[in-house]
């Protein structure tokens, strides 16, 4: 086993833990934005999963329709994720919604054509190639925004005593989290258009997406199961309870 | 909507204060702006919330005096007018839940 793979199956695990959180507490709730993120959780820690299965496996020649099946799950779990930041941030925006409906006929007509087509579609020279990319870096940087954003105004509201400081914490968690998913996409990139040029792997950047995935794995961390030392912060420093809003 | 509540709240500023109809909605707009609020998604208890702690030092800096009591007056008008406002599923409540509570 080598260290990329464990380092893999590590984030694939802990994306669906916090995948299988997400729907549980959709369950709880009956409220489709949990399901949304909880559904590119599994799909995502899934396919990063089954991504490694040829390399523990030993079996590179299964590699092809192994690869595309972990392809086409990540692609479409790329989906829901799109409509829980139209769904939470822009919910009434038609420009939000036109960016959901292009990045998922981008990812899907784009998976579509490589399934067609068959090996070696993950190539910088295949047309196809950058729609799907762009599909599923879009969503990262989108999602990075929208949650700065909402943290900057979150901020005026906790002050205001109209949000609890560990939402507006969460939002800057969320934008960080987008922000190292996007970085991840480019180091990706930036990995495979080092190996077409050099016909190798470049430890140096695939050491560069593995930290940037770990670094992921921290925000998610702090925002999903935070440790006590961490939600200690945003206790009330009054009353020792969390501060919480009264929105509506 | 929360449109009509924040065009009920502007017509009740701009009839305490000397403020006129674009004054009174723009000092409003700011102040909910301010309070890290947006005007399309406002509620009933967030307006009271900006009209407590936020208004008063938007109508001081207009020159308004009273400032304090033209909010209490303006915040108990709305509350005994029947407004509807936008269902509530708004990004703060989403953000609580995902954190499982």
């Amino acid at each position: 086993m080598n260290y990329d793979s464990v380092v893999a199956y590590f984030v694939a695990l802990f994306f669906v833990a916090v995948g299988i959180r997400l729907l549980r507490v959709s369950q709880r709730t009956g409220q489709s934005p949990e399901r949304l993120l909880g559904i590119y959780f599994v799909a995502t820690g899934l396919s990063y999963g089954v991504w490694q299965v040829p390399v523990m496996l030993n079996v590179q020649a299964a590699g092809g329709p192994i690869d595309l099946f972990a392809w086409t799950l990540y692609c479409v779990g790329v989906v829901p994720f799109l409509m829980f930041v139209q769904q939470v941030f822009r919910p009434d925006t038609t420009w939000a919604k036109t960016l959901v409906a292009g990045c998922t006929v981008a990812l899907l007509v784009g998976m579509m054509v490589w399934i067609a087509a068959g090996q070696d579609y993950y190539r910088i020279d295949n047309p196809w190639f950058w729609p799907v990319w762009v599909g599923f870096t879009v969503p990262c940087l989108w999602m990075s925004a929208e949650a700065f954003i909402s943290f900057d105004s979150a901020k005026r509201r906790v002050r205001i005593g109209l949000c609890d400081r560990v939402v507006a914490n969460r939002y800057l968690l969320f934008g960080l989290f987008g922000v190292f998913q996007a970085l991840a996409c480019a180091t990706d990139l930036a990995v495979l258009v080092d190996f077409e040029k050099n016909a190798r792997f470049s430890s140096g950047l695939n050491l560069s997406t593995l930290l940037v995935e770990m670094a992921g794995i921290v925000v998610l961390f702090l925002a999903f199961f935070p440790p006590q030392f961490y939600r200690n912060r945003f206790a009330d420093p009054v009353d020792d309870a969390p501060h919480t809003s009264e929105v509506g | 909507m929360a449109s009509d509540l924040f065009d009920h709240a502007a017509e009740r500023l701009e009839r305490h204060t000397d403020l006129d109809r674009l004054e009174a909605r723009g000092t409003l707009r700011l102040a909910i702006k301010q309070a890290g609020l947006a005007t399309d998604r406002l509620t009933l208890h967030q307006l009271g919330v900006v009209f407590e702690k936020v208004m008063p030092a938007q109508l001081d800096v207009r020159g308004t005096s009273a400032s304090t009591s033209v909010c209490r007056a303006v915040m108990d008008e709305l509350s005994r007018v029947s407004i509807a406002t936008a269902a509530t599923n708004d990004s703060d409540e989403i953000f609580q839940r995902l954190g499982g509570k």
